[in-house]
């Protein structure tokens, strides 16, 4: 083949790689420098200020807040995604009467927009929602709360929305690996005398790593970079109790001009991000195990 | 990251097609022919914009006047900023008062002087406070905008209840509404509606006090901890939350501005903390439920001292030092503000910041009239402050509002702000 044809399949990709360097690589990398000015989005002097605007996030107590919220929603959301989606996929795994339907139940809340489904909730778990009504009907009305209102529960109560909606995805990429997981397997446990914990144990498990890696790393990624889903139910509010790194960042940048700092939000983000998936996919490749 | 990622893109795609060429030579007027002006506004602001552009071309041969209106102020905002420093911008535009908006533009260096237009003389300088920079104007609001109480006038009547126009009176009517089992006063604390009662007590116990309030915390004379007035608006939010005037505590924190109204609509509230960009909700609450609606004062005063009102400007009109035909913007600005043009623009049922004119109000407003007749108003209390704090009040309030914190804790949370935002 003559060297210009081989060239060929690089020009067709470079109207894509153009627009990627343009719209994705360089602003990204110009991150790391706007993070170290007072850039405040319009003004065109713009001076260096060093590691000031890191040094000021150590003492932002909106930032400080929303990094542990940050912290505690993506681990709740990706232990109870990945348990959730785990415990819907063995069970329509199982073969049961009329699993396809639940497969479809159990997903269908994946395919709707999480900010539609953000507002809402929001109007299901008000003080006066549907959810609060329903736990009044059934006697439950000691139960009820000012689930998003309420500074100590609303973190908790996006949470569990949002693992609701995600649940569905997790079952998905399990019930994959679960069903390409050979039957002889299993024969060769059973002759071995293995009972159904055992089985899971010693047959599934294992066997389920790589799902579970691309679960454990999705789940975490999402769960860092929340924001629709936070912006629809809460706000980010009441005070400081649903607070995420991104919806700071967003306030920073976009609401008070504060660019520079913001972007400097988002390096801690992006840095914090590649420390947990690279400790998580260092962790979950060594026992992954091939049949 | 994606702070930047948008912001840098434009400069950077701009900065390719643009090189900052327009000089002050391009701004030399073009004699009126084949002149585009392009004009950009916010949501539904200055609803009378287009067909005032209309009549300008009709007037100006040889002029188009292009006007592109983005979905809502904070998009506005954003691609405002992005054509500004692409020097791309609009010859007209809109943009809001303060620190934040459009001081932060006129600093950059991008906005043209109008301190000598006429209409500027008719115009509370209150209203032009937000536009001001080192004594000079550089924007002209099309209308004002005002916080207070919206209550329901029939279940006032009919329980023969009076207006207050102090704080005992006030206190003594939140609790015969509580007695008859009503929820004195609505507020929608999932919002930033929770600045309501700072805005109105501050403007009462701080500014009428101290008109120069904000530049002695600039210079460090007094802090929102030390400040009487302040302490004393604290006490009296802390009072209103304490007694139980705002409804259940679980519950507040949990409503928003559609949830405030069904409470009213519903008998179940007698009042609510609002701004007149609410107006149309509460118009729309009086047609379907057949309720008349009014609006008074968060009286912070005591018997016989004056109580102030929070009315601040609304958006602008802002010209860029960069347009093509400055000239004409300047012209067409005047054109759209000045006289019973400026009535057009605003839309019926407006406030207008003029005080030549002679404009209709909606009767909802009609409580807050003598208010701003009388000068007895102070602007929205961020205006001049840095950029960002009504964020960190609002977060405060919300908290103390939740029982995490009390009222004195958000004045040494937004010194605190204050004086970090000082020392960048």
């Amino acid at each position: 083949m003559k060297k210009s044809m081989q060239q060929v399949p690089y020009f067709f990709l470079l109207p894509a790689l153009i627009i990627y360097i343009v719209f994705f690589a360089i602003p990204s990398v110009e991150s790391f420098y706007y993070a170290m000015t007072d850039w405040n989005g319009i003004n065109p002097h713009i001076h260096f200020v060093g590691l000031d605007n890191f040094k000021a996030l150590l003492h932002n107590r909106r930032f400080i807040a929303s990094f542990k919220n940050t912290i505690i929603y993506a681990f709740g959301l990706t232990l109870g995604q990945v348990i959730l989606g785990l415990l819907l996929a063995i069970l329509v795994n199982l073969g049961l009467r009329f699993s396809t339907s639940y497969r479809a139940i159990f997903f269908a809340p994946h395919i709707l927009s999480l900010l539609i489904m953000g507002y809402i909730w929001s109007f299901i778990l008000s003080p006066h929602g549907l959810f609060n009504e329903l736990l009044g009907k059934l006697g439950l009305s000691g139960l009820q709360h000012n689930w998003l209102g309420d500074l100590h529960l609303a973190l908790y109560s996006v949470l569990s929305f949002n693992i609701w909606f995600a649940a569905g995805f997790s079952m998905v990429v399990f019930l994959a690996n679960l069903q390409s997981i050979p039957k002889d397997l299993y024969e060769a446990a059973d002759i071995d005398g293995a009972n159904g914990w055992n089985r899971f144990r010693y047959v599934t498990l294992p066997l389920l790593i790589p799902a579970l890696t691309i679960t454990l790393v999705t789940g975490m990624i999402h769960g860092f970079k929340v924001f629709d889903v936070i912006m629809s139910t809460t706000g980010g509010g009441p005070g400081y109790a649903t607070e995420t790194i991104t919806t700071v960042m967003f306030d920073t940048a976009f609401i008070t001009g504060k660019y520079g700092q913001g972007t400097a939000m988002g390096i801690v983000m992006f840095v914090l991000i590649l420390i947990v998936s690279m400790i998580q996919i260092t962790f979950l490749r060594k026992r992954e195990v091939e049949y | 990251m994606f702070a930047t990622l948008a912001l840098s893109t434009s400069i950077l795609l701009a900065g390719c097609g643009d090189s900052g060429s327009q000089t002050s030579q391009d701004n030399s007027q073009n004699s009126g022919k084949d002149i585009t002006l392009d004009v950009s506004l916010a949501g539904t602001d200055a609803q009378g914009t287009e067909a005032l552009a209309k009549e300008f071309e009709k007037q100006n041969p040889g002029v188009k006047v292009v006007v592109e209106r983005d979905p809502d102020a904070k998009v506005h905002e954003t691609n405002l900023e992005a054509k500004l420093s692409a020097k791309v911008a609009p010859d007209v535009f809109l943009d809001g008062p303060g620190t934040r908006s459009a001081i932060a533009k006129v600093k950059a260096g991008y906005i043209e002087d109008i301190s000598d237009f006429p209409v500027l003389q008719h115009i509370n300088k209150q209203y032009l406070s937000g536009y001001t920079v080192d004594g000079k104007v550089y924007g002209i609001p099309w209308g004002v905008n005002y916080m207070a109480i919206y209550y329901n006038k029939d279940l006032f009547a009919k329980n023969n209840l009076q207006v207050p126009t102090n704080w005992d009176d006030f206190m003594a009517l939140c609790e015969k509404l509580k007695s008859m089992n009503i929820i004195p006063i609505a507020l929608a604390g999932k919002t930033g509606l929770v600045q309501g009662p700072w805005q109105n007590l501050s403007a009462t116990l701080v500014y009428s006090k101290n008109p120069q309030w904000d530049n002695d915390r600039y210079q460090n004379k007094d802090t929102f901890v030390k400040s009487a007035g302040w302490n004393l608006a604290a006490d009296k939010y802390q009072t209103l939350l304490d007694k139980g005037y705002f409804g259940k505590q679980s519950d507040i924190l949990g409503i928003d501005t559609p949830q405030v109204a069904k409470l009213i609509a519903d008998g179940k509230a007698a009042m609510s903390m609002d701004g007149s960009w609410d107006l149309p909700t509460y118009q729309a609450l009086e047609k379907e439920n057949n309720i008349h609606i009014g609006t008074m004062l968060l009286p912070g005063n005591g018997a016989g001292e004056k109580g102030y009102l929070t009315s601040q400007s609304s958006h602008g009109f802002l010209i860029s030092k960069d347009s093509h035909n400055l000239d004409m913007a300047k012209k067409f600005v005047q054109f759209i503000t000045s006289g019973d043009n400026a009535i057009k623009l605003a839309g019926e049922g407006s406030i207008l910041p003029e005080d030549n004119l002679d404009f209709k109000i909606d009767p909802i407003s009609e409580g807050i009239l003598p208010y701003l007749k009388n000068n007895q108003f102070y602007p929205l209390y961020s205006t001049n402050w840095p950029g960002g704090l009504d964020q960190d009040i609002i977060k405060s309030t919300q908290a103390a509002l939740g029982g995490g914190e009390n009222f004195k804790q958000v004045l040494q949370d937004v010194d605190n702000q204050w004086n970090d935002a000082i020392k960048k």
